[in-house]
């Protein structure tokens, strides 16, 4: 939490009891058929809808006629934010009508007119929020969807009627920003019920299709006894909560309730992994896959991350509640929360310490990463020949009892394991390395070895340093506000040597760890596609 | 909001001062209506919703510790004189000459004269004449411990030492009790939170109390609270921070808290709700902050299994605006 002032927070209660909450409403019905027809096929296709084809084919669909219900911009510029790949639906609807002949024909509607609408060069959220925006003077504006906050705050900053429209992000909203107008886009339902309900605004405008439905409206969240004894067992009472102020009613009556649609059937498909692998999977990987003990975080803008969660593990990451260097800090990847900023390089397999490590390195730098290799090689295949060909973890928990028999560590197996990874540089102790290293038949090479990986252990830490003090000098000189605002942001650290690298806001951290393969880790995964 | 009577705080902001908004004094209000000690079987549970939880356990404990310095009897004369005795020469006090005038001192070895003992504060060092005065049973309760560092005396000083005597400790708390502060250390509540967001709150934020239309006297909560984590090991403490880190509260902390234990959000409670088992717990939640659903669930799980009808008397429920609250007394595990 961002500590605030008692007249920051004073306003907030303030705009507690004030604050007005109004709906427009707005039509469009050749969005509304195709979102329908979209509810239509999922519901039709029931479990089928998690099926790869459908996954791959509703995915990219139901991005783009989200889009279209969830962002002020003219429907041709919000397709090409979104990008639909045409061809590939086009395949797509050609290999339904084979594979799927039932659902075949609705879903080459969908394609045809979707693709439709993004020819249109209007939308009708932009007309309310103009008219807000002429009354006002200035508009705060919040989306469902971050990753479409780029793109639209360009849009209100080029546009002539919109130029005071500044867009704001829910994590924003529960500081102290405050602003006189909020509008939201969408349904009460697709945001944060503390943006209503501990509004950061005396007037809220929510602005959304009239076919969506949005019944919210602030409710009780203890339970509790209408109980008025003096001698009661309990006491409850509600304080004055923001008012739903006057509105026009949805109802149209061309539509039945039964046409509506909730909010939740217009969002994304459930979280799922694209690339192939699945956390969530009961599948085994591969037997000689090296896998790393991880934790997924889940990112802003529905991405996420596999962070390696070994004993003592730790991120770099950004605090935006914190001041100067105290908010680029590294966090215990046990401690990751929601709120905190994670630091990945979005290519090159998303490690951007090694890199740098081996430019400190400098021409030593190949000699010591093959010693490295070589030597986590070595423990392997020698682990392998004793035991077999097992899998890794079996074989870490075999090379460990035999060490502890040997009375050679008291390490657990998967300390072995994670020496035996690649992203392990040595054993923090140096009689665990003594003590692999005699299992592996180095030991003559031990001492020399553990100075050798010792250089590469310190290029690490320096390059740990550097990229912190970069991203402090970057930080000192730069708003981290479109890091609030977007839930990400890029730092160019490349003149001096660091690249690029960016940071991504934190939405949540899975409690349970992963067995993932080594690869895997700090690789961007996107839970839409 | 509050049906108690308001302490005349004040906020500074843009170098002027105002009193403080009712939101603040309403959650003085709730840490005043907990008293210390459990009589029956059950403890009162109070959780408050709030738009922002900004500085709301601060003066939830602010209340508390000054419910517990007016509900106690006033110490008397002959107490404190026998405490002083068992304090060792060389523990800074100040000695109270008048309402507006004060000195710094050090205890020294108390006499007896004439059939009488005596407390004996040295006021100027030994190069400025070493003056002491000895102080008779009834004058003994302007002596009271700083409960800090020992300090150096000057050769010679003046009468006009109140800021050190902490006039705004004074006005909130009544002369006498503010005396105790020094005395001896006692956990009235414990606050569970982030640390560095709750320092920003309890030291950092300056308070200011107007007394009878003269100048402000600033203070911050700090003076009163006595939070265990803010104080040097040689001060006395009143209160206890336990930080939403990897370090679960300690077995001082989790025995010894007389009145509360007052969260400051829900990750602390959700973490170390349960672990007090026999003080009353006031839970305050931000709708803003990440898990907050899953305290809700929490209370209404406990309120659902736990809560009893034994005849205790509850406070009454006001909630703040934007807020709700429920209050209710839950059995003794």
């Amino acid at each position: 939490m961002i500590s605030i002032s008692i007249r920051n927070a004073t306003e907030v209660y303030g705009n507690a009891s004030r604050c007005e909450i109004v709906r427009h409403w707005v039509d469009h019905a050749g969005l509304a058929k195709v979102s329908r027809a979209l509810r239509t096929l999922v519901q039709s296709l029931g479990n089928e809808a998690t099926d790869e084809f459908w996954r791959r084919t509703l995915g990219p669909l139901r991005r783009t006629a989200f889009a279209l219900c969830s962002t002020p911009l003219p429907f041709g510029q919000a397709g090409l934010a979104i990008g639909p790949d045409w061809n590939q639906m086009q395949r797509s609807v050609r290999q339904s009508q084979q594979m799927f002949p039932d659902s075949h024909v609705l879903l080459n509607s969908i394609v045809i007119e979707l693709k439709q609408l993004l020819l249109e060069t209007s939308s009708p959220l932009i007309d309310p929020l103009e008219t807000l925006h002429q009354q006002h003077g200035s508009l705060s504006v919040i989306l469902r969807n971050p990753r479409m906050n780029k793109v639209v705050a360009t849009f209100f900053a080029t546009s002539r009627t919109m130029q005071n429209a500044r867009i704001v992000s829910a994590s924003q909203l529960r500081g102290s920003h405050q602003c006189a107008v909020l509008v939201a886009i969408g349904p009460c339902g697709w945001f944060p019920e503390y943006i209503f309900s501990a509004p950061r605004a005396t007037k809220v405008h929510v602005v959304s299709y009239r076919w969506i439905r949005d019944t919210w409206k602030p409710g009780p969240l203890f339970l509790y006894n209408e109980d008025t004894t003096l001698h009661r067992s309990s006491s409850h009472s509600i304080g004055t909560m923001p008012r739903i102020g006057s509105e026009e009613s949805p109802d149209d009556s061309n539509l039945s309730a039964a046409d509506d649609l909730h909010p939740p059937d217009l969002l994304p498909l459930l979280p799922a992994f694209g690339t192939g692998y699945s956390p969530h999977s009961e599948s085994s990987p591969d037997r000689s896959d090296e896998l790393i003990r991880a934790r997924l975080c889940h990112l802003s803008g529905a991405r996420a991350v596999f962070v390696a969660a070994d004993d003592g593990a730790s991120c770099l990451t950004i605090d935006t509640s914190e001041m100067g260097r105290a908010a680029v800090r590294r966090v215990r990847v046990d401690a990751l929360d929601q709120g905190l900023c994670l630091l990945l390089r979005t290519s090159g397999g998303g490690d951007f310490i090694a890199p740098l490590a081996d430019r400190i390195l400098g021409t030593m730098a190949d000699q010591r990463r093959s010693e490295q290799t070589d030597w986590k090689d070595r423990l392997i295949r020698t682990a392998s020949a004793r035991f077999g060909s097992v899998g890794r973890r079996e074989l870490s928990l075999l090379v460990c009892a035999e060490l502890r028999a040997q009375a050679l560590t008291q390490a657990r197996p998967s300390n072995v394991h994670y020496w035996m990874s690649s992203k392990c540089i040595r054993p923090r102790q140096s009689d665990d390395f003594a003590a692999i290293m005699k299992f592996a038949g180095l030991s003559e090479q031990t001492e020399y070895l553990w100075s050798a990986m010792g250089e590469i252990d310190r290029a690490h830490r320096r390059a740990g340093h550097l990229i912190r003090r970069m991203l402090i000098q970057k930080i000192a000189a730069t708003s981290l506000e479109p890091l609030e605002r977007d839930g990400e942001m890029d730092f160019e650290l490349g003149e001096q040597g660091g690249g690029s690298i960016s940071a991504y806001q934190i939405t949540d951290v899975a409690a349970q760890e992963y067995d993932v393969p080594a690869d895997r880790i700090g690789v961007m995964l996107d839970m839409e596609e | 909001m509050s049906d108690i009577a308001p302490i005349n705080l004040h906020f500074e902001d843009s170098g002027k001062w105002y009193s403080l908004p009712e939101w603040a004094e309403y959650f003085i209000g709730v840490g005043r209506k907990h008293a210390s000690g459990i009589p029956g079987g059950s403890r009162i549970v109070t959780a408050i919703v709030v738009p922002t939880r900004a500085f709301g356990a601060a003066f939830v404990s602010l209340g508390m510790v000054i419910n517990d310095a007016t509900e106690h009897d006033r110490v008397s004369a002959p107490d404190h004189f026998e405490r002083l005795f068992d304090l060792p020469p060389g523990t800074p006090v100040i000695y109270r000459l008048s309402k507006k005038a004060a000195l710094k001192g050090l205890l020294q070895e108390p006499i007896e004269y004439d059939g009488k003992l005596w407390v004996r504060v040295q006021v100027h060092s030994q190069a400025g004449g070493g003056m002491t005065y000895c102080i008779g049973e009834s004058q003994c309760l302007n002596v009271r411990p700083t409960g800090g560092r020992s300090w150096k005396l000057p050769k010679n000083q003046g009468r006009d030492n109140t800021k050190i005597a902490s006039k705004f400790v004074d006005s909130l708390l009544g002369e006498t009790e503010a005396g105790q502060l020094g005395l001896r250390s006692s956990l009235i509540c414990a606050l569970v939170g982030q640390r560095n967001v709750l320092e920003q709150e309890i030291r950092k934020t300056p308070l200011a109390i107007h007394v009878n239309g003269d100048a402000p006297i600033e203070g911050k909560l700090q003076d009163i609270l006595r939070v265990d984590r803010f104080v040097s090991p040689q001060q006395t403490y009143r209160s206890a921070l336990v930080s939403i880190g990897t370090d679960p509260p300690s077995a001082e902390v989790l025995n010894n808290v007389e009145t509360g234990v007052v969260f400051d959000g829900a990750v602390g409670f959700l973490k170390w709700g349960k672990m007090w088992q026999a003080q009353h717990q006031v839970v305050i939640l931000d709708r803003t902050e990440p898990y907050f659903d899953d305290a809700i669930n929490a209370i209404n799980a406990r309120f659902s299994q736990n809560s009893v009808h034994d005849g205790g008397e509850l406070p009454n429920a006001q909630a703040p605006p934007g807020g709700e609250i429920l209050v209710f007394r839950e059995a003794l595990p």
